[in-house]
């Protein structure tokens, strides 16, 4: 299996979560990768974030150095969680606000780890 | 202990029959002849648990197997809130036993006393001295009510509405409270000798339905116990990490002991938010309720240990407890994710050397920690070092030691561990 169809088959597993509403991998190597659906009926603001999201790479460099994990951002009903596999990648996650944000994140751990190795091993 | 085999097995797969072939593969390689076999799947499977049941209780006939629904698990191979785990044991020096008691909602003392017999019935004939008990109960389901959608009822009708619904959604549907406590007062009773760990079966903590397991039975509203009788020890504990601050009490509670109605003298709610110093209206915010309640339960004592209670219903003129309070002192508590993650450790330090451990812990503290849940896996391996164990997440916890009362938690960590 190819690289990018193997993050695809990690971003749809988690896409299937109940509380998660869309979900992608954007970075400087990888580009923008996305499941082949989204569950978010506000396309206009999937594709906002999708077209939008790697323009905070320049300040996450800044902060990765001091221990940057995670950056969460509410927009109306919806949570978005972006989750850095290294400091020019990042799993983003879109949930909603009143989700049980803890369980959808061991999840979202997870799938970082296997997009993490996935990308290692093409090292 | 070259004759016991244990094999905690986890799942990633998505169809039922894909999920049973590999829970089956790893544990018929590591524990191939097992006496009895837990199992437990996150909500996200409830379409699949008949298959994964049905496919799982044919491979292994002789052996006893039953769990039910979790928010999460952990073990060696991670942590995860959506998948199926299995914990398999195969030992000869082992005899096992399987009660269920159904319409735990509807009837808890009756189905405790039926659940409790099968146990005895089963194991009557056995030899070997030391007794435990798996306790598995349907835990909190929260009816759907029309306009009240929320976990905070603000209007003095509807309140009305919903504690006078309460006990009839309790009897005709089987939806509110688990009356786990209720059942476990019956078992307990008819069962003084063994030691015991018990978790109360949730979905994804939107408490809509959960589901208990026996052989190749997908139940609701049932308690499945699995006994044992066996040679080998077993050390138990539990911890919550939580330090009182202010003492208050509870001067008036509903005869369930879950509807606490005045707290000093005053309306629950109000004299609530003032000894937690904390604005009435954002504490009890309709919407952010949900999430914030786990940051406030409080804490009564049983003899010197805490044991933790959170609201999770508030009404405008009382607050509905996920089990059990008392009348008379209660604390006000704090908890920090260090603690919390700490307690974990120092519950499992003076412990002897384990073969396995099993624990059940409040969903509350997944939804709490979320990805941070790690911490409470590395304290568990750094213990447990390459020998299995597994963690489930559940809505209500309880330990027992043999010829003891039981504690009865909630966001706790609860804990046992089998050595020879």
């Amino acid at each position: 299996m190819a690289r990018n169809d193997e993050i695809i088959a990690v971003l749809e597993d988690l896409l299937r979560m109940e509380d998660v509403q869309a979900c992608l991998l954007t970075g400087r190597q990888t580009g923008t990768i996305t499941p082949k659906s989204t569950k978010l009926k506000n396309l206009v603001l999937w594709k906002l974030i999708m077209d939008s999201s790697h323009k905070l790479f320049p300040v996450i460099e800044d902060f990765y150095v001091y221990g940057l994990k995670r950056l969460y951002f509410e927009l109306g009903e919806y949570e978005v969680i972006m989750s850095f596999i290294d400091e020019f990648t990042a799993l983003i996650a879109v949930i909603p606000s009143l989700a049980n944000r803890g369980l959808v994140e061991v999840e979202i751990e997870s799938s970082k780890r296997a997009i993490k190795e996935i990308i290692g091993r093409q090292k | 202990m070259k004759d016991l085999k244990v094999c905690v097995a986890t799942s990633r797969q998505w169809k039922g029959m894909e999920v049973a072939a590999e829970l089956w593969s790893k544990i018929k390689k590591e524990s191939p002849d097992p006496k009895f076999i837990l199992l437990f799947a996150t909500i996200d499977y409830k379409d699949e648990f008949k298959e994964i049941l049905h496919r799982l209780a044919s491979e292994f006939s002789n052996a006893q197997l039953v769990g039910g629904s979790v928010a999460g698990f952990i073990n060696q191979d991670g942590c995860f809130t959506r998948g199926v785990t299995a914990l398999a044991v195969d030992y000869p020096n082992m005899d096992v036993a399987v009660g269920v008691g159904r319409n735990t909602k509807r009837n808890p003392e009756k189905a405790g006393s039926e659940c409790a017999r099968q146990i005895k019935e089963g194991l009557k004939s056995s030899k070997l001295k030391n007794s435990f008990l798996f306790s598995f109960i349907s835990g909190l389901e929260i009816p759907k009510m029309p306009g009240a959608g929320s976990s905070v009822i603000k209007s003095g009708i509807m309140t009305k509405l919903v504690k006078g619904g309460m006990g009839v959604s309790q009897f005709l549907m089987q939806k509110s409270v688990g009356r786990e406590e209720d059942v476990l007062d019956q078992i307990t009773k008819e069962l003084p000798d063994f030691g015991m760990i018990h978790g109360s079966t949730i979905d994804n903590v939107k408490v809509g339905k959960n589901y208990q397991f026996c052989g190749k039975e997908v139940l609701t509203n049932a308690a499945v116990c699995l006994g044992i009788r066996t040679n080998m020890n077993f050390d138990s504990g539990f911890g919550n990490g939580a330090k009182p601050d202010t003492k208050f009490n509870i001067t008036e509670i509903s005869k369930n002991n879950q509807i606490v109605s005045r707290i000093n003298g005053q309306p629950a709610p109000r004299e609530f938010s003032r000894l937690l110093k904390k604005p009435e209206d954002l504490l009890f915010d309709e919407k952010r309720f949900i999430k914030i309640f786990p940051y406030f339960p409080c804490g009564m004592y049983q003899g010197d240990r805490l044991l933790l209670r959170a609201f999770g219903l508030v009404m405008s003129d009382s607050m509905l407890t996920m089990s059990r309070m008392h009348k008379g002192d209660i604390f006000t508590v704090s908890i920090t994710g260090k603690n919390m993650i700490e307690c974990v450790k120092e519950t499992l330090s003076p412990m002897k050397k384990p073969e396995f451990g099993f624990a059940t812990e409040c969903a509350i503290r997944l939804m709490t920690l979320g990805s941070y849940i790690d911490k409470v896996r590395d304290n568990m391996k750094a213990f447990f070092k390459e020998k299995p164990f597994l963690v489930i997440y559940v809505s209500g916890e309880a330990l027992k030691k043999p010829n003891h009362e039981y504690f009865y938690m909630n966001e706790s960590f609860a804990v046992t561990t089998f050595r020879r």
